[in-house]
């Protein structure tokens, strides 16, 4: 039993290193984001309903209504109505 | 830890905003400001309420200008900070051109710059997102034709979207700001790649007046240390005398304990032990680490403290001190590799050597990775001496050109050695050569170094003659570290060591399990061998920590494939989770008979179906959480499955099918584990039901698996259904000058004696058939077990043959005749009364005709 938990508790400090940002597009149009990531501007498609793994390391993203928001990764991101929600 | 301490009070001070907000939004509240009544108040009637404008002042999220302008103001001031501190960097690139250690500070600090400005657009979110959510609650603006909205709320509404153009303009700024960062620190990356070519391919004069103008720097480089240290040995001897005394004693007792503690505790590892001939591996292996280990760190530990000491105690001064640390080094990186390099080749003694290697060829060996250590650490001190009395260049260029010179020399001397044993395997003879491509492969280099000393490259030669010697030194280790896992993890070998003995007596470990443990060991070594030395020649190599952190960590975070990411960590993680489900399911299956099953009293039959179910239940379960928490989609799958399900349904029919019986089986509980049943030829105990067929041992101890359809689609005996009653017939075959009632008689109480007969159902003997000379009866008797039939019936038929005999009964016995007993099948084809006796005399014939002969 212990040695159930000790793989446990390592595991879970494994997988507490560090994630990407989950950008969802809840909308039902094709959306694009402009996203800077590493000193590098990208344009990324989300059609609807799908959903993108961005910026392990942080990122600039500049939305479809014209809102910029910077993420540090980890968060969740739904896009309805070309603006953002983040939780 | 700046950024962190930094961040930290940024949120304090957004929460602090945002309280203050809320605090001067609920004193509005209770108290509306008398000098700026509501508008609506003003004129009720002409205009009505705009549809989304809310009858309340703003929410406690919306605060009033001040605050909210301190959090935008927070997030300015830090942006300029920010900016500043990027063009201070770029600044300090300019100038730090030359120097690759600043260039790489410099690139940690624009990293870490750039990181710290995600921070204010990432603390300005609660803000931003407020904003948004008010204007949402506004509502849009009255169109053309509409009624105008309140003063208030208009000019909220205005100043709302004022707001969030500043924080997306701030945004902006941060994105730009960011990007000149990274480009910073690419700018960085590609100077000290720039900077690592010319200083390694920058030509330098060599030629015969170079070495006049180095020889005479290097006597003035003598004349000057001889009177830098004269002057200081006066002064230690004159005015330091007790200080010098007591650090060279304190030193030296530390370097005693160290070397008494390390003898009186690994005293028996360190020692080679004379009496033992052709020493197992791992004693070899132990020896050489622990006097290696233990005599090194007691050297080093009487170095460290010395110069501590001399250090602390004021003797030393600032232009000695470099060039004594540098001699202290020197020493203990000598005796180390010295004592590294007899301990691995053991030039006196072929049986501790760890290598295989000839008794010439280690001897040789020995003294050529000596001598190279010793140039390499020389020019490594003479570097500091130069440095510390502030020599010219051409003195390094010389003693660059020496030092690579002779590297090469010696390189190409190796390379002629003949250190791989004979082929009959004697230490004694003369070894063979290298291998032909390490052979040549050190020729090359060799020749290379002095080809590149000798054109003028001195800066590449010198850079490569210390990567040779490093690379060397760890790959050299490495291997080490392999043979040593290769000896641990050989058969039984673990067993024979200490810690295998210590398992074996106090936890009584068999050598199975040691062995697995041997096997472990070994492969752990191998790769703690691989995980440490290969970052090791990478970083001698100039790779940077940063650089390989960063690829571990994209190693096993996403390892892209096309459009895929696959993940280590998320395999790995899936992996486990399975695991960890299975040993759950199996722990609640156990837990649920043994504990809740049992004690319920519930049927053996209920209780594996359940157990088996909760099996199957809790593997799938596992096997979709692992599955998931490998970052595998499973919508992928459903398509994949969609289009494969027609070919699978007609492949895997019979397996589907089977699979399907057995959860019926599980369900409809036709047997049980333990019964005793019959389908079509098959006859035996089930053992197990499983997934796709069932086990059944027959009597004869053959297992045999059956397929569950079977089971369904056919009919099944089972003799052992709802209790194990049965009835066990033997019939009996006797002349007809017996009396019937009598023998009937007889035979029931024959059975009614034996005591695993039911009395209830009684036995009962019944007259079946007349023979042409003889009559049939049949007993019938009933056993609570029929597994216990075979035994019974054996002895109903010895009672049955010694009653008749001493009666006299079935007369004239003829002892030449044996008592006959039909085979099963004859007694199941024909009936048992047309069995004639063979000379036509009569004889019993018993016979078992339930089939159940086998039990």
């Amino acid at each position: 039993m212990k040695r159930v938990f000790s793989v446990l508790a390592v595991f879970l400090a494994l997988t507490g290193i560090g994630h990407a940002a989950t950008v969802t597009n809840k909308g039902t149009d094709t959306v694009v984001l402009v996203v800077v990531e590493n000193g590098s501007r990208i344009d990324v498609a989300l059609d609807a309903g799908m959903s993108e793994s961005l910026c392990a390391s942080g990122c600039f993203v500049t939305l479809p209504n014209g809102d910029r928001i910077a993420l540090d990764g980890g968060e969740t991101v739904e896009i309805i109505d070309g603006s953002a929600v983040i939780k | 830890m700046g950024t962190f301490r930094g961040l930290i009070g940024k949120w304090v001070l957004v929460a602090v905003c945002l309280c203050l907000a809320a605090g001067l939004s609920a004193a509005q509240e209770q108290a509306p400001a008398p000098a700026a009544p509501p508008p609506a108040a003003a004129q009720p009637a002409a205009v009505p309420p705009p549809p989304a404008a809310p009858a309340t002042p703003p929410a406690g999220d919306a605060a009033p200008d001040d605050s909210l302008n301190q959090v935008i103001a927070k997030g300015k001031d830090d942006l300029g900070a920010a900016r500043k501190r990027i063009d201070r960097l770029s600044d300090a690139v300019d100038k730090a051109a030359t120097d690759d250690q600043k260039l790489v500070d410099l690139k940690a600090q624009a990293d870490d710059a750039t990181r710290s400005i995600l921070a204010v657009p990432v603390g300005l979110r609660p803000r931003f997102d407020a904003i948004k959510n008010r204007l949402t609650e506004l509502g849009d603006p009255p169109g053309e034709g509409q009624p105008p909205e309140a003063d208030i709320v208009a000019q909220e509404r205005k100043q709302l979207t004022s707001e969030r153009s500043l924080i997306n303009a701030l945004t902006g700024e941060a994105e730009d700001l960011s990007i000149a960062g990274t480009n910073l620190s690419n700018q960085i990356t590609e100077m000290r790649r720039k900077l690592f070519t010319e200083t390694l391919f920058r030509r330098s004069d060599v030629s015969v007046e170079m070495f006049n103008v180095a020889g005479t720097a290097f006597v003035n480089e003598l004349s000057s240390l001889d009177n830098v240290f004269r002057s200081w040995i006066k002064f230690g001897l004159r005015y330091k005398q007790l200080p010098l005394l007591s650090a060279v004693l304190l030193s030296l007792t530390a370097a005693l304990v160290f070397l008494a503690g390390g003898y009186r505790l690994f005293g028996h590892y360190i020692r080679r032990d004379e009496g033992i001939v052709d020493p197992p591996y791992i004693t070899r292996l132990s020896v050489a680490f622990w006097s290696t280990t233990v005599q090194t760190i007691s050297l080093g530990a009487f170095l460290v403290t010395s110069f501590f000491f001399l250090e602390n105690f004021n003797i030393l001064r600032s232009d000695v001190a470099p060039i004594i640390a540098s001699v202290l080094g020197f020493v203990g990186v000598v005796y180390f590799v010295w004592k590294l390099a007899f301990s691995v080749f053991s030039p006196t003694r072929h049986d501790w050597r760890l290598v295989r290697v000839s008794n010439s060829g280690a001897r040789d060996l020995c003294w050529a990775i000596m001598a190279m250590a010793m140039v390499s650490a020389l020019d490594y001190v003479l570097n500091a001496v130069s440095a510390g009395l502030g020599s010219p260049v051409i003195l390094t260029v010389a003693k660059s050109f020496t030092t690579s010179f002779i590297v090469g020399v010696l390189l190409v001397v190796i390379s002629f050695f003949r250190p791989v044993l004979a082929e009959n395997g004697d230490p004694e003879a003369r070894g063979r050569p290298w291998p032909r491509i390490l052979g040549v492969a050190l020729r090359i280099i060799g020749i290379g170094l002095i080809f590149a000393c000798l054109t003028g490259y001195v800066g590449l030669a010198r850079f490569l003659a210390s990567q040779i010697i490093l690379t060397g030194a760890v790959v050299a280790t490495m291997y080490i570290g392999f043979l040593s896992g290769k000896a641990v993890s050989k058969r039984s070998s673990f067993a024979e060591t200490k810690l295998g003995r210590a398992l074996q007596e106090k936890r009584g470990l068999g050598p199975v399990a040691l062995d697995q443990i041997g096997l472990a060991a070994g492969l752990g070594i191998y790769a703690v061998a691989l995980v440490t030395g290969v970052p090791l020649i990478l970083l001698s190599w100039g790779f940077k920590t940063g650089d390989l952190e960063q690829w571990a960590f994209r190693l096993f975070t996403e390892i892209r494939i096309g459009s895929m990411t696959i993940s280590l960590f998320g395999i790995v993680g899936g992996v486990l989770i399975f695991a960890l489900g299975f040993l759950i399911t199996r722990w609640l299956q156990k837990w649920l008979d043994n504990n809740v099953m049992e004690r319920s009293q519930v049927d053996t039959g209920v209780r594996n179906s359940v157990k088996t179910g909760i099996g199957y239940l809790g593997i799938a379960m596992a096997a979709l959480f692992g599955v998931s928490a490998a970052g595998i989609d499973l919508s992928s799958f459903a398509l994949v499955a969609g289009a494969l399900s027609l070919g699978v349904g007609f492949g895997l029919q019979n397996i589907v099918s089977n699979f399907v019986s057995g959860l019926i089986l599980l369900v409809e509980r036709p047997f049980k584990v333990g019964d005793w049943v019959v389908t079509g030829t098959t006859e035996g105990f089930v053992k197990r039901i499983s997934v796709r067929a069932t086990e059944i041992e027959t009597f004869q101890r053959q297992s045999i698996m059956v397929p569950n359809s079977l089971f369904i689609n056919a009919s099944v005996g089972n003799w052992t259904h709802r209790n194990k009653l049965g009835r066990a017939d033997i019939s009996v075959v006797v002349n007809y000058d017996s009396d019937p009632r009598r023998i009937m008689e007889l035979l029931t109480e024959i059975a009614e004696s034996h005591p695993k007969v039911l009395r209830n159902p009684s036995p009962m003997a019944v007259f079946s058939a007349f023979g042409e000379t003889t009559m049939t009866f049949e007993l019938r008797a009933y056993l609570a077990d029929i597994v216990n039939g075979g035994s019974v019936r054996n002895d109903l038929r010895l009672a049955i043959y010694e009653r008749f005999r001493a009666e006299g009964l079935g007369m004239p016995f003829k002892t030449d005749v044996p008592v006959e007993e039909a085979k099963p099948e004859e007694a199941v084809s024909e009936p048992p009364g047309s069995q004639p006796a063979k000379d036509g005399k009569t004889s019993i014939v018993v016979n078992a005709q339930t089939g159940k002969a086998g039990g």
